[in-house]
């Protein structure tokens, strides 16, 4: 167990500070492109504007959980705990981001295809990739040893990453109801300037509000670690006593 | 065997007046279906594949989803600060106490 450094926490906090307030700054800007500057979408209407959340947040999920599987692929290899740590904040971020994708597609669908859900592959494929990472904190937090739940955990996280590709290709693959990439195509997008202008900023703002999110999480992580390090010293160096009845402290 | 044949002629002349319009479907489209295709416009003047109305269905549901992706992420993000402050104070707390004697 290592104790954080309170410099390297003070600059991870003014990093959080600064990516959070070019994170609101892109915010704002994106909700008023949402609400007066993109046009109306011609077949779906004015649900369509959920896009502009829905697609961002995917965006920001799938960036969580290829970090898992990378720095969780660092941690196997180098056994570097602020890997773990990093796999484990990105893991929780991406979560947050999965839920919120799971929540307003079917808003969005609800309209757009007259049903909340349907098993399509990109939607059951979606909610096998929050399930699996779910498990990944239920599988860190069911092993005796934390040192082996962290090495099961990285497993998963490099595993379930496999989904990420699985979800982009599966409208491509197989019939599906979800639509097709408007902007992440071969020939370019074929959408209207202002709708790509619009998701542009949404993925850019989303982007930086995810980094702020992270490096907040990383931080929090680092400290919690630190504690236990406190803690457990504290408990090493402690003489050991009992009490009357024979119970050690 | 001779019963079969019957019942399957039956049958065959039973189904036959169902699937019929279907095959007989006319190849080249009527003057009212060019119509359509040629002028789809509705009596006001717009046309028939303008933007569909923008209900307040549709607007609720563009609200809704706003409001619970924003309140996960700020909700999230109280949650973080508050178990940095915590965090912090149990660091301040374990050091101030330094090792036992």
């Amino acid at each position: 167990m290592t104790e954080v450094q309170t410099d390297s926490l003070a600059s991870t906090r003014r990093w959080a500070i600064g990516l959070s307030l070019a994170a609101a700054a892109g915010v704002l800007a994106t909700l008023w492109m949402v609400f007066f500057y993109v046009p109306t979408e011609s077949t779906m209407g004015v649900v369509q504007r959920i896009f502009y959340v829905h697609v961002p947040s995917a965006w920001n999920a799938f960036l969580a959980f290829v970090i898992v599987a990378l720095c969780s692929l660092g941690y196997l290899w180098l056994h570097d705990d602020r890997l773990d740590a990093i796999a484990v904040s990105a893991a929780e971020i991406g979560v947050i981001f999965t839920t919120i994708v799971l929540t307003t597609g079917p808003l969005w669908a609800s309209i757009a295809w007259g049903a909340w859900w349907v098993w399509d592959p990109r939607l059951t494929l979606t909610l096998l990739l929050w399930f699996i990472y779910v498990g990944y904190f239920m599988l860190r937090g069911a092993t005796e040893n934390p040192e082996r739940g962290k090495r099961f955990a990285a497993v998963l996280g490099i595993v379930g990453a496999i989904d990420i590709p699985l979800i982009h290709l599966s409208v491509l693959w197989f019939r599906s109801q979800h639509p097709k990439p408007v902007i992440l195509k071969p020939e370019g997008p074929t959408a209207d300037p202002r709708i790509v202008q619009t998701l542009l900023l949404g993925f850019l703002s989303f982007t930086l509000l995810f980094f702020a999110l992270l490096l907040l999480r990383y931080g929090v992580e680092r400290m919690r670690r630190s504690v236990e390090a406190l803690r457990y010293r504290q408990a090493m160096d402690s003489p050991v006593t009992h009490d009357s009845q024979g119970v050690y402290r | 065997m001779r019963r079969i044949f019957t019942a399957l002629a039956l049958a065959l002349a039973l189904a036959a007046p169902a699937s019929l319009p279907a095959q007989s479907a006319p190849a080249v489209p009527t003057q009212a279906a060019a119509q359509v295709t040629q002028a789809p416009t509705e009596p006001s003047g717009l046309p028939l594949n303008a933007p569909p109305p923008t209900t307040l269905r549709a607007y609720w549901h563009v609200f809704a989803a706003l409001a619970i992706a924003w309140l996960l992420l700020f909700g999230y993000t109280l949650v973080l600060g508050r178990r940095f402050a915590t965090l912090d104070r149990e660091i301040r707390q374990l050091r101030a106490e330094g090792p036992p004697a």
